[in-house]
């Protein structure tokens, strides 16, 4: 099987499951196809390369993660990263229980390495170190990104009133 | 049920949620195309433009020789270099740049200043260095202060040794055990950049199913090889800088060519660390 071929079957059996996790690390559609297209086109000119790979899946899904976290990519994303969630105003929450409607929007908010980080460790089931790999950072920056966006959406939660439902992990 | 219940309950309900549109392979077999021609043609540019440089350079020789006036060139104003960065490989235009290298004993960052005169270069996590005169391969040069070693298996995700001796003598000795590597040179003694160093050389097959992980450095985990086709020989020089124990190493292929080797001891060479950084 020559490379095309090789890449072209690659995309097609593992795109949904590769958009899946672009589109929570970039957080929209668009930008989902966006992050998908760059990672994929630069997963092409090394296909000789990670087609041979016996994880290659695993491989461009870490290169959508570090795509993610380049400072060129996230201005295209029209991102506005902010250190600030909105406040977290949903349905009215009558049980203190947590609407899973509210959390998606509260982690669409928060900055992109931070997002990422929650993306890898949550969805992905990444350990620290790494996380720390694949955004090629110390595990310390990870641990301290972790701990702000875990942080951020703990106040959301709790401005919400509902944060008291969310016990401490 | 806790937040991080919830936020792995949710982003699994959020990503299922979503109905991926169909992919244009082609679009995207385009685009790689089209990325691939844009670094070939930009590696032939900048070479282009080196061999100009060279023959204007062999010009100003040959008048000297035969009577000519030769200008005394002035010396330009230092400035200071461009930040290197990963850009995934991509090209690395010829020129001086600063890298992180790590922190000294008192948390004070120390930076190096490389110099990279060709173009065959690309920035990676460390600059990677394509042998395009002599055959295939590739090699590389680092400067980090390691934040831990390669244990396990060695493999990218396995265990990482933290447990890092604080003098080049022993950490040279440290570097002999890294995973699935043979000593070519045990630890010894030498000069490297007018320092006193210890130099150690090793073999490493790579076995893993991808990357190869040699040291967790400020730039994240430092591969060395992501085919595991042929052995890769490295070559570590580990001396004080300002109280940390810095690496500064030099990998390549075992078959690449001797130009390519001396060029990777040409940019190691060149490699100034930056005092007050």
């Amino acid at each position: 099987m020559d490379t095309d071929e090789d890449f072209r079957e690659f995309v097609t059996v593992r795109w949904a499951s590769l958009y899946r996790l672009a589109y929570l690390l970039a957080a929209s559609p668009t930008g989902a196809e966006d992050l998908l297209q760059t990672a994929l086109e630069k997963a092409y000119v090394n296909w000789s390369r990670i087609g041979r790979m016996e994880h290659a899946e695993a491989y461009v899904r870490r290169m959508l993660a570090n795509a993610l976290v380049s400072s060129r990519r996230r201005a295209s994303f029209g991102e506005r990263p902010t250190d600030e969630l909105p406040e977290a105003i949903g349905d009215s929450v009558e049980e203190p229980v947590l609407d899973r409607r509210l959390m998606w929007p509260l982690v669409c908010a928060l900055p992109a390495r931070q997002r990422a980080v929650i993306v890898l460790r949550y969805y992905e089931d990444l350990t620290e170190a790494q996380i720390a790999d694949v955004l090629r950072c110390a595990p310390g920056t990870v641990k301290s990104q972790s701990s702000a966006a875990i942080g951020a959406l703990r106040r959301a939660l709790t401005a919400s009133g509902i944060g008291e439902a969310v016990s401490e992990s | 049920m806790n937040l991080d219940q919830h936020l792995r309950a949710e982003l699994g309900r959020e990503a299922d949620r979503q109905h991926a549109p169909a992919p244009d392979v082609e679009s995207l077999i385009r685009g790689g195309r089209a990325r691939r021609r844009r670094r070939t043609a930009a590696r032939v540019g900048v070479a282009a433009a080196v061999a100009v440089l060279v023959g204007l350079g062999a010009y100003g020789v040959a008048r000297i020789g035969s009577g000519g006036t030769a200008e005394p060139t002035t010396p330009s104003r230092a400035a200071t270099p461009k930040t290197y960065e990963d850009t995934g490989g991509g090209t690395l235009a010829p020129g001086t740049y600063r890298m992180l290298v790590g922190v000294d004993g008192t948390g004070a960052e120390i930076h190096a200043d490389v110099t990279f005169d060709d173009a065959s270069w690309g920035a990676d996590d460390y600059p990677v260095l394509y042998d395009t005169l002599g055959g295939a391969g590739s090699g590389g040069v680092a400067v980090y202060v390691p934040q831990g070693l390669s244990a396990g298996t060695g493999c990218l995700l396995s265990a990482l040794n933290t447990n890092l001796a604080d003098t080049p003598a022993l950490l040279g000795d440290q570097l002999t055990e890294l995973p699935q590597s043979t000593v070519l040179q045990s630890p010894g003694p030498v000069q490297m950049l007018g320092r006193p160093a210890v130099h150690v050389q090793l073999r490493i097959k790579n076995r893993c199913a991808d990357v190869y992980r040699v040291a967790q450095t400020p730039y994240g985990g430092h591969g060395i090889t992501y085919e595991p086709v042929r052995p890769v020989v490295i070559d570590f020089w580990v001396m004080d800088v300002r109280g940390a124990s810095v690496i500064v190493e030099t990998w390549h292929e075992v078959d690449v060519s001797s130009q390519m080797v001396d060029r990777l001891a040409r940019t190691r060479d060149s490699i100034t660390f930056v005092t007050g950084g």
